[in-house]
């Protein structure tokens, strides 16, 4: 196999190297918190911001990798905030869970919370991944604010005033968790058969379809796994906010998720990343300038858009959210199994 | 029976009758060659061949197993594939991806053990590289294999297509134009790569094209096609010589003024 | 008897407002293939001007209501002013993109429509508050059938359907109209023949801004409240008008925004909520049905 003359980065500080930067990330954020350095109001941007990123990253699923034109994302992230929301606050009491079991209901509830969301997804995903680009879109505006309408609609969930009450019990280690944990997963699936059809079916579908992929079946499967994360997502804001409305989750919070994704580049985890952390902040670091806020807010969104359209990163991945083809080739570094030999 | 049966294939679009009555028994290790003007219905018949549309009648079986209804990806998975007349390929994806997407069909790894890369799967994904690897070498790709698709200079472009449909281990290979916009240098050399694949990968192989001096070496047989209709057939020395081929192509009754 | 014809002259106005509306979405599809989601406000604008252009013809007004040629002016006024903002939107914001793929011309009409919400409400002197829109015109009630029906309605409705039959003629019968449609097929060709596609896109953006002016103006003489977030559900339901009667289309437009209108006024009447669903759903099963639209043609993607 010929060899790469550009410098790789070892193996093992390869795999390794991101967990640790995370750990210590967090040790760091986690005593600057302690020293109120990091004020409760700033912790809660940065929870925002993560939930935001786990958003973007799962929009990017749809829209950048698989080519759709998603723009009723945030209908998922409600059925998932209710769904989950439902879980910690009706079918387990809140007030009366004991401290032991408040761990495994609040993930029993993002669970419930994304598979919700996952299901609706398929369902709407059938009949509209048929259709082809602007209708695409109408259709998952549609959706998410029908979604707002029915939720606005049943009582036993707080109709249009909301739920409130909701335990909080997404901390920064949570947020961390689960968007290092997505990260990782999505990587993964890019840089697998499911990721590549994806992109195939970006790129041309008719050539995909030519080539033997199933689009319909693959465009399902990522419209499913953005809205399970979607959904996911959902449940960890409710958690933060401890506080849901539908109205919240109307074409206004999906254009926000629309915004991140493209700010950034789409087709590009890192852009996700970037894209929601850098736009969750503007706002809140322009608050002095009180109503001109979100008028310079929409000026830099359009001068983004004019100077710099493939957005901040335009595509490209930091080292540990890509995998080389390289990598395919290198000695396993953790207890070769014996039928593993018979490979080389 | 033949590898590929294609009996009174038609279809009409509204008023129009693109295509009227088309047959063909391929049998296996054949190269037939389609051959028209402009506009004849060639790329109509490859279009029915994968699924892209369905006949208004007529009847398609590959190996006795009837193909019409089926989706595009349907046919390609029991083993027709092709290349397209306006080359479509991934054009953001590097090379070698592109031969690896062909590959989705036989992928044998889920999709939990894709999302947390399990030894397994990278050993297949492995596999994959490998084998996309050797159908790049005989095409004269591997050292491009990390460049983007879109980045390529069009002759390689043209046999990156021809890779890709290789990839998906076809029983029949349909080839749209494969060398339209060539020199005669870069023809010959097409010509000689499609009889080496031709062998190399055991293929039955279907193709469109104008250029004669491509079709007439290496085709057996050649149908000739105008308005939807086929007007004659025959190895290539039969069909150079049927007046009608002629009349179709140039026109009849023309006469030299200066003669 | 009474009642349903009283929903009828209700779903025929708001009608006209989508029509209008639905119009200008329906142009900027057809000719530069974008959705332009910021074009409800250009409603906005249309309707929060003509407040204050009412303003400067204060000495003429009579109690309240303005002399015909006053309200001529004003309305001709409001027009030109959001027209000439769509023709600046366009030429800063979205002719750079022209060529770039539809989701970045799409995200930067978000960023239009939160500047065009945004910089009118920081400025001090119109700010979020609602002001009430002035009254062009003395109302008189007629009672028709048993639905009582206001001059103002009537007004609305007859300046609708004129400026839409206007624009009909305007796109086939005149050079212009010849020019848009041409650009609207094939752009590139388009100005390879000769056609300044610059020169057409703007005067589009114009149409289509001077007619959400009016469509604002009838919106407002209704609702007399105006602020600066009215234009964006108005917007988001023509965008349905159009999509329904086929995006692209312009007859399509009128009668999908006739029907939505009418649709949510008998919808509205049996369940509030059902009525905010309605435009929706009508979507949806259109989508299904004949995603081209009503008047849509089905166009096959050649291999």
């Amino acid at each position: 196999m010929k060899t790469t003359n550009a410098k790789t980065m070892h193996p093992l500080l390869r795999k390794i190297g991101p967990l640790l930067g995370c750990i210590v990330f967090y040790v760091v954020i986690m005593l600057l918190r302690r020293a109120d350095i990091i004020n409760g109001y700033y912790m809660q941007v940065m929870l925002f911001a993560g939930v935001n990123v786990l958003m973007t990253a799962s929009l990017n699923l749809v829209n950048g990798f698989t080519g759709q034109f998603c723009i009723g994302h945030a209908g998922f992230m409600s059925l998932g905030a209710y769904g989950a929301a439902v879980i910690t606050t009706m079918v387990f009491k809140s007030n009366s869970i004991p401290e032991a079991a408040q761990i495994p209901v609040f993930l029993l509830g993002l669970l419930c919370g994304g598979i919700v969301a996952a299901i609706v997804g398929i369902l709407i995903g059938i009949p509209s991944l048929k259709l082809k680009g602007d209708y695409l879109a109408i259709v998952t505006l549609a959706f998410g604010e029908i979604v707002r309408a029915l939720l606005r609609l049943i009582q036993p969930i707080g109709g249009a005033r909301g739920m409130i009450g909701i335990p909080n019990y997404a901390n920064f280690f949570w947020i961390m968790f689960f968007v290092v944990l997505t990260l990782w997963l999505l990587r993964n699936l890019i840089y697998s058969p499911y990721g590549r059809a994806f992109i195939a079916i970006r790129d041309n579908e008719i050539a995909a379809d030519a080539m033997g992929i199933n689009t319909t079946k693959y465009k399902i499967m990522s419209f499913c796994i953005a809205a399970f994360i979607a959904g996911v997502a959902g449940g960890l804001y409710a958690h933060v906010l401890s506080f849901i409305q539908p109205d919240s989750f109307g074409f206004t919070k999906s254009a926000d998720y629309l915004v991140y994704l493209y700010a950034g580049g789409s087709g590009s985890l890192t852009g996700s990343v970037v894209g929601a952390v850098l736009l969750t902040i503007l706002p809140e670091v322009l608050r002095f300038l009180a109503t001109w806020r979100l008028v310079l807010y929409a000026i830099i969104l359009i001068a983004v858009m004019l100077y710099r359209s493939e957005g901040l990163i335009g595509g490209k991945e930091v080292p540990f959210l890509r995998i080389k083809r390289s990598s395919l080739y290198e000695k396993p570094w953790v207890g070769r199994k014996k039928n593993d030999m018979s490979a080389e | 029976m033949s590898l590929l049966e294609v009996k009174n294939l038609s279809i009409q679009f509204g008023g129009l009758r693109a295509v009227d009555d088309f047959n063909l028994n391929l049998e296996k290790d054949e190269l037939v060659a389609i051959i028209g003007p402009n506009g004849a219905g060639k790329t109509t018949i490859f279009n029915m061949l994968t699924g892209i549309y369905r006949p208004t009648s007529g009847s398609i079986e590959l190996e006795g197993e009837s193909l019409v209804g089926l989706k595009p990806y349907q046919y390609a998975q029991r083993g027709i594939s092709r290349t397209f007349q306006n080359i479509r390929l991934f054009s953001n994806a590097s090379v070698i991806d592109n031969i690896k997407m062909a590959a989705t069909m036989h992928c044998k790894d889920n999709l939990v053990s894709s999302l947390v890369r399990t030894r397994t799967m990278v050993k297949h994904e492995r596999e994959l590289d490998e084998k996309a690897m050797s159908i790049l070498e005989p095409l004269s790709l591997a050292d491009k294999a990390d460049l983007l698709a879109k980045n390529l200079p069009y002759g390689d472009q043209r046999r990156l297509e021809l890779a890709r449909a290789l990839m998906t281990n076809p029983k029949i290979l349909l080839l749209d134009e494969p060398v339209a916009g060539m020199i005669t240098t870069e023809i010959e050399e097409m010509a000689q790569l499609v009889v080496r694949i031709r062998k190399d990968f055991d293929l039955s192989i279907i193709l469109i094209e104008h250029h004669m001096n491509f079709v007439m070496p290496i085709a057996d047989r050649i149908k000739v096609i105008d308005f939807g209709r086929t007007i004659s057939e025959g190895t290539p020395d039969v069909v150079q010589k049927d007046p009608k081929v002629i009349e179709a192509y140039l026109g009849g009754g023309y006469q030299n003024v200066n003669a | 008897m009474a009642s349903f014809l009283q929903y009828l002259v209700y779903g025929l106005q708001l009608g006209s407002v989508y029509a209008l509306l639905a119009l200008g979405y329906t142009m900027v599809y057809g000719i530069v293939g974008m959705i332009n989601t910021a074009h409800g406000d250009f409603l906005m604008i249309g309707a929060l001007g003509t407040y204050f252009i009412a303003k400067l013809f204060d000495s003429v007004s009579i109690d309240g209501t303005y002399p015909m040629l006053a309200v001529g002016c004003i309305i001709l006024i409001a027009m030109v002013m959001t027209g000439g903002i769509a023709v600046g939107v366009e030429a800063i914001a979205y002719r750079p993109l022209r060529n770039k793929p539809r989701m970045i011309a799409l995200i930067t009409a978000v960023g239009v429509s939160m500047f065009l919400t945004n910089f009118p409400r920081a400025l001090p002197f119109i700010g979020p508050n609602p002001r009430p829109f002035p009254t062009l015109f003395t109302p008189k009630t007629f009672t028709v059938l048993g639905a009582s029906i206001t001059s103002t309605q009537i007004i609305m409705i007859i300046l609708a359907a004129v400026t839409m039959l206007a624009l009909d003629r305007l796109v086939a019968k005149t050079k212009m109209g010849a020019q848009m449609r041409a650009v609207s097929m094939d752009k590139d060709a388009a100005s390879l023949m000769g056609i300044n596609i610059d020169k057409v896109i703007s005067i589009t953006f114009f149409i289509g801004g001077a007619l959400a002016a009016v469509s604002g103006i009838c919106y407002a003489s209704v609702y007399p409240q105006v602020e600066v977030y009215m234009g964006s559900w108005l917007g988001n339901m023509s965008f349905v008008s159009a999509v329904l009667g086929g995006i692209g289309d312009i007859r399509g437009a009128m009668l999908g925004g006739f029907i939505l209108g009418i649709a949510q006024i008998f919808a509205t009447a049996i369940n509030s909520t059902f009525g905010y669903a309605v435009g929706f759903i009508i979507l949806i099963v259109i989508l299904l049905v004949k995603p081209a639209g009503i008047m849509g043609k089905v166009t096959i993607e050649k291999v």
